[in-house]
């Protein structure tokens, strides 16, 4: 029972960072490894909002000293404005070229955006506070704290409103023309840039978001803290059939759900856990190579 | 095209082999290509030369890291620019290479003999350990590229992905064997006697023996008929396929092979360090050598070997300046930045000359395809330069390009009871027909009438939902378009589906893979070996049957429309099909091509060759046909002579709606 819980939160992260995944592969085409980054850029963004780490007081020597919320929404701005940032520079400049092309470049831009945070941030681990303090909750068995049911609530309703905004909004209309015909979106007036920069804008949210709750989980931050839970992201979003949004986050629960029950119960579990999830990953892409929930493969080879 | 024309093509076509075709020969080298050429030899006396000039110990530190890289990217290239193949778990095999060795040379013979197994005459076990090395990585490249065969594109790439990161993780984690996070130190170093060679430039060159062997498969595969065939994947896999080519196969040869490098390189690498750890084959060196593949100009043979070289020594004069000696960090970044400037600025690499000539040749739609994707060096010409020496494999029969038996005029093949359904649309709704040797046999119908999905079926591109296929009166099952060309069943496309980016020649001599000779000349491009010599002479005889004889070197993507259709037949032909689908050849012809297309078929089915014309063009259809059917929604709707069938009620039922 205490796994299951465990497996739910840490599958709501994975679910966050794996919707913006999804997102912008669907509408861009792009598979963006730079959410890694991102991830960790909104993490340091609210940690700094909120307080200067000890260690790096030097640097920075003001504290903002905001709010909790305020500090989460600064946070999520940073994210925001570095994956603005990065489909200007990374993105743009090579829109329409090749899969292979835009790889590298989304590696590239991971690369830039950790060392970036190493320089910034300095390469050590920080203490990250909690976002909710207060007593934990016995359910069936279980110890959740406070922090872990907010990380449920917030992981459902962001990928929520995602969702809603994509079915119910024009511009979420776009966004799907887009994903279906870029050329003929085009042609009836669509404005692919800015639709496709609001996507970068939205997704990077998400990234950020996930890494907050990451770092208020676990506890710490550190520059290449995004590096694993990017992958793991990147696996769900395959796993719910990369383009489906609740695909993506479901995707994201079971690959959370799987690693903790591969590690709780495989011998030597702890030590493989990345392991199992890439060879769930393996196997799933093998038997069903277009994803778990995925009806529609595009070719972009 | 008149008859007259035909008896001269026909008479010049048996005088072929004796006068040989070597006025066909023409100068192919452009500048780009020669200008590689005389940057390969520079860069090879270089590489023997420079190290020995250069005073900084700390440079020559780096020599070794130069061909390390020069070689994992030239072998990563031949899965990336060759096949295709996005691989971002590329750096396993170098792990795997790197880990044999080390465990090899440290628990088996430093544990057994000490360091003395230098003096125990063992000293060459190292470079033996190579073997071990290739085989390994060369054997998981074959288990890992199995499961992904089937995905392409960003799937393949994140499973590549996924199993690098197993690698990886296997490594940190099985320490009983791998040493852990801490890995295997004290590897021996390379030795020559009981002299250990520590000297930065012993190793190097040491290093550049072993690596020039990966240099030169690299280079000859991309001028033999493997490596077309990769291109060929990379390019159009269903071509490939109705070719005979078993494209997976094709693709897991790739993986072989580009592991098998990495897994030399890896005994480069753990002996030159003396040490191995998880940390030496991260995601990071897997991306610095995907960049060095792209930045080099994917599918060229010295564009990655180039940007290695650039690369390690950019990266040792970054560690050099203030910045980066306070913040190492910021080399990394520098060198990503690097990276993205030269993909923005240089789609194509930095020394990946692309075929512009396709592209700015009026009025010729190109499919829209990157550039580096299709990024590759041209090929030499192929042509044979002098008369033919040796046998030829089978006298050619009847028409050019039937190499095949001389067809038996009893052949037939037949579809019996064929369904197709597509979810609810039943494309094909209880089929049969037939297509006798010689025989050319009409196919029409209104669009959506089911033609394109019985060729599909009858030339295994689709698998019909129920239905059985007859050859010869025997049952035949065919799975898988090179099935199909396997049994002598050949296809154009209602779609041009030609090689954009190769020659016409080129193109047609894909066509002749199943007459390719299979062993060493086939993989390292040795034209008397592989036979190739012959088929070049047959690509030219069906191009002069096709009046595409000017055309032979020029690229596919360069020709106008009609000569596009018919380098596709001459694609066909080349398989020495016994039955030939030519779907809707004459579209978009004008009304002398589609004439001049007649002649061809018409002769073509005078060889004995079974064709099945689907068209809309019903002049063409009645004029050469020798029995027309006509499709409606699914089910044959008329079979017969052509005339009959073009005036009968049911054709102006399908067409006009009138009620029969």
């Amino acid at each position: 029972m205490q796994y299951l819980a465990n497996g739910i939160v840490l599958g709501s992260i994975y679910g966050l960072i794996s919707v913006a995944y999804t997102l912008i592969y669907g509408v861009a085409g792009i598979v963006n490894f730079a959410f890694g980054g991102i991830f960790m850029f909104g993490a340091y963004g609210a940690l700094y909002a909120l307080s200067p780490p000890k260690s790096q007081v030097t640097r920075f020597a003001t504290s903002l000293g905001l709010p909790l919320w305020w500090a989460v929404l600064v946070g999520l701005a940073t994210g925001a404005v570095v994956g603005f940032i990065a489909e200007r520079v990374a993105y743009r400049p090579l829109r329409g070229r090749s899969t292979l092309t835009l790889l590298i470049a989304s590696l590239a831009a991971l690369i830039m955006l950790q060392a970036l945070g190493q320089f910034i941030f300095g390469a050590g681990e920080t203490p990250y506070p909690s976002l909710a303090q207060g007593k934990t909750i016995n359910l069936a068995g279980a110890v959740i704290s406070q922090t872990d049911i907010l990380v449920i609530i917030i992981g459902f309703v962001a990928t929520g409103l995602l969702w809603t905004i994509v079915r119910r909004t024009p511009w979420g209309r776009a966004m799907r023309a887009i994903a279906q015909d870029s050329d003929t979106a085009k042609l009836m007036g669509i404005n692919i840039e800015s639709v496709i920069i609001g996507v970068f804008v939205a997704g990077s949210i998400m990234a950020a978001l996930s890494g907050i709750l990451y770092g208020s989980l676990f506890g710490s931050a550190s520059p290449t803290m995004g590096y694993t839970p990017g992958l793991e992201g990147l696996v769900a979003a395959v796993l719910g059939g990369i383009g489906n949004l609740p695909g993506a986050f479901i995707g994201g629960l079971f690959l959370g759900l799987t690693e903790t029950l591969a590690a709780a119960y495989l011998p030597n579990g702890l030590a493989y856990q990345d392991v199992v999830a890439f060879i769930v990953l393996v196997l799933i892409l093998w038997v069903r190579p277009q994803g778990l929930l995925g009806l529609r493969v595009r070719e972009r080879a | 095209m008149t008859s007259q024309r035909l008896q001269e093509i026909r008479r010049r076509y048996a005088a072929l082999p004796r006068l040989g075709v070597v006025r066909q020969r023409r100068a192919f080298q452009t500048a780009g290509t020669r200008g590689r050429l005389a940057l390969t030899c520079v860069t090879w006396i270089a590489a023997l030369v420079v190290p020995l000039a250069v005073p900084s110990a700390a440079w020559r530190q780096i020599f070794v890291l130069m061909v390390i890289y020069a070689a994992l990217a030239s072998g990563l290239n031949l899965l990336v620019g060759f096949t295709g193949l996005l691989d971002l778990g590329y750096v396993a095999f170098y792990a795997v290479g790197a880990y044999t060795t080390a465990i090899l040379t440290t628990h088996v013979l430093v544990a057994r003999f000490g360091q003395a197994f230098y003096s125990q005459d063992l000293w060459w076990v190292p470079y033996l350990a190579i073997i071990p090395a290739v085989v390994f990585s060369g054997l998981l490249a074959g288990i890992l590229g199995y499961p992904t065969l089937r995905a392409r594109g960003d799937y393949l790439a994140i499973m590549t992905l996924g199993l690098g990161e197993v690698v990886q993780l296997v490594a940190i984690n099985w320490s009983g064997l791998t040493g852990g996070p801490a890995g295997i130190a004290a590897i021996p170093p390379f030795a020559l006697g009981t002299t250990k060679l520590f000297n930065p430039l012993a190793v190097y060159y040491v290093a550049l023996v072993i690596a020039t062997p990966c240099f030169i498969f690299t280079w000859r595969v991309s001028r033999s008929h493997l490596g077309r065939i990769w291109r060929t994947i990379r390019e159009d896999e269903l071509v490939a396929e109705s070719m005979g080519v078993r494209s997976s196969r094709y693709k897991l040869y790739a993986y072989v092979a580009g592991g098998g490098i990495a897994g030399a390189i890896g005994v480069i690498f753990a002996h030159s360090q003396g040490f191995v750890d998880p940390q030496s084959f991260t995601i990071d060196v897997n991306f610095l050598v995907l960049s060095l593949v792209i930045i080099g100009g994917s599918g060229t043979i010295i564009g990655p070997i180039f940007a290695a070289i650039a690369w390690v020594a950019l990266n040792q004069w970054l560690s050099t300046t203030q910045l980066v000696q306070a913040h190492p960090e910021m080399g990394s970044f520098i060198l990503s930045a690097v990276v993205l400037v030269v993909l923005i600025v240089r789609p194509r690499g930095l020394l990946g000359s692309g075929p512009s000539l396709a592209r700015s040749s009026a009025g010729t739609a190109l499919r829209t395809r990157s550039p580096e994707e299709a990024g590759f060096q041209r090929v030499r010409p192929t042509l044979a330069s002098g008369p033919v020496r040796g046998p030829r494999r089978r006298p050619p029969a009847g028409v050019p390009g039937s190499s095949k038996e001389p067809p038996a005029s009893s052949g037939i093949l037949a579809g019996q009871a064929l369904r197709c359904s597509f979810g609810g649309v039943h494309a094909l709704n209880g089929v049969d027909m037939q297509v006798r040797a010689g025989e050319i046999v009409g196919l029409i119908g209104p669009n959506g009438a089911g033609k394109t999905t019985l060729a599909n079926v009858l030339t295994g591109v689709q698998r019909p939902t129920s239905g059985s296929l007859f050859l010869d009166e025997a049952l035949v099952k065919m799975s898988r378009p090179s099935d199909a060309a396997r049994l002598g069943i050949s296809r154009t496309f209602q779609l041009i589906r030609v090689l954009p980016e190769m020659s016409v020649l080129e193109n047609l001599l894909v066509g002749s893979h199943l007459d390719v000779k299979r062993g060493l000349g086939l993989v390292l491009g040795v034209r008397a070996w592989s036979g190739e010599k012959a088929l070049t002479e047959r690509a030219v005889a069906v191009l002069e049957l096709l009046g595409l004889q000017q055309r032979t070197h020029q690229l596919a993507a360069a020709l106008p429309y009609g000569d596009r259709r018919r380098v596709e037949i001459g694609r066909a032909l080349m398989t020495g099909p016994r039955f030939l689908f030519l779907d809707e050849p004459a579209a978009g012809m004008d009304t002398r091509e589609t004439s001049e297309l007649g002649e061809i078929i018409r002769h073509i089915g005078a060889q004995g060759i079974g064709i099945c014309l689907i068209e809309h063009d019903l002049g063409l259809v009645t004029s050469i046909s020798d029995r027309v059917i006509a499709l409606d929604r699914g089910t044959v709707v008329a079979d017969g002579d052509p005339k009959a069938v073009a005036t009968s009620p049911a054709i102006a039922h399908a067409y006009l709606g009138v009620e029969p």
